[in-house]
């Protein structure tokens, strides 16, 4: 199975909930899910998701000056962001159950 | 941070890719998206000095498409695309390569030179061909102005050539600069090897960077004018030895009186 059409569908949740553990810049949210076992994540579609998010209104933004070089841009959760990511939560453990059932025969009547 | 000084030189072609991409975006949102871009990628470099943009985060075309299917901007896919488009976008591919790499630095190393020769070629070509001979006693100012003609030129070719990574219209410039320059060269050439045919009886618009001091002396002592001193073949028995034609043979005596 492809991987990277899988991770489509749950990018948005992942980042979400990475900002929620901490604000993080773009490159580093991109290593924090690499870390947590997302290896195959590109930076594009973490850098698209970053935008769509706060385009979406999810996420606000501030910029760290930092002494290596350029500013950061610090991506945080806010309220709505918040809601959105325990919704995603809700969906996702039901999703995953269903799927359990479906492939493992784990679930109601398994 | 060993890859500071070229950090633009990398993350350009990302923009640029960006920009073709997202034409079809009004002008606000596609500066945002751009410069937005740029300083996400700017961060990467910092952050990864010790590997190039491109082994970090792939291809600029491959990146591209990605981040604008990620945006959810895929209304303008590959069907949609001209063939113009699918060229630069082959040629881009091309360029992605990796075994590229070199021939790009060489000839992004090699840039100068021709850039300095198309000029040059050009300002030959047009001291050819529209200062032709004229009075032999102007002759040193036209030489002067020939001379001055193909510095000016290198120059101002020089300079588009640095300005050609600015915008799309320096570019354009510079490519109109830079055929112009193949079409003189081979112009100069073709010139060139057509005089050394001793036969050669040729157009008045011998250069006049060969015509030597001595020349104008023979000229002026046998009264004939620079046309009938090249067209008559009064250059060649000047210059070329009757044994062997293509032997530049330097006159040491003059021709008596006319």
């Amino acid at each position: 199975m492809d991987t990277t059409q899988l991770l489509k569908g749950v990018l948005e949740p992942s980042v979400l909930a990475v900002l929620d553990e901490e604000d993080g810049y773009g490159y580093e949210v991109v290593r924090r899910l690499r870390t947590k076992g997302l290896v195959d994540v590109g930076d594009a579609s973490v850098y698209g998701t970053l935008r769509r998010l706060f385009q979406g209104g999810h996420l606000s933004s501030y910029v760290v000056p930092s002494d290596e070089g350029p500013n950061r841009k610090y991506y945080a959760l806010n309220k709505s962001g918040r809601k959105e990511l325990e919704a995603s939560r809700k969906q996702w453990n039901e999703f995953s159950e269903t799927l359990d059932g479906l492939l493992n025969g784990v679930g109601e009547d398994g | 941070m060993m890859n500071k000084a070229p950090a633009m030189d990398q993350i350009q072609p990302y923009i640029e890719a960006l920009e073709t991409r997202l034409r079809n975006l009004p002008d606000e949102d596609r500066t945002d998206l751009m410069s937005d871009l740029e300083s996400h990628l700017r961060e990467i470099i910092v952050d990864e000095s010790d590997t190039s943009l491109a082994e970090r985060i792939g291809p600029p075309h491959v990146y591209v498409d990605e981040l604008a299917a990620s945006i959810g901007l895929d209304e303008d896919g590959p069907s949609t695309r001209s063939l113009a488009e699918a060229i630069s976008d082959s040629l881009r591919r091309f360029s992605n390569h990796a075994n590229a790499e070199k021939v790009r630095r060489l000839w992004t190393e090699m840039r100068p030179a021709w850039w300095t020769l198309r000029g040059f070629a050009i300002g030959l070509f047009l001291s050819w061909n529209y200062l032709g001979p004229g009075d032999p006693d102007l002759l040193w100012i036209m030489q002067f102005v020939s001379g001055a003609l193909v510095i000016v030129l290198i120059g101002v070719s020089m300079r588009i050539g640095r300005n050609q990574d600015r915008s799309r219209n320096w570019k354009w410039v510079s490519v109109a600069v830079s055929i112009a320059g193949v079409l003189a060269s081979i112009s100069f050439i073709a010139n060139i090897s057509a005089r050394m045919d001793p036969n050669y009886q040729g157009q008045n618009s011998f250069p006049y960077g060969l015509i030597t001091q001595e020349d104008v002396e023979f000229m002026q002592h046998s009264g004939i004018t620079p046309e009938e001193f090249f067209e008559q073949g009064f250059f060649y028995e000047q210059r070329w030895s009757q044994e062997d034609g293509m032997l530049p043979m330097i006159t040491t005596s003059l021709p008596s009186g006319g």
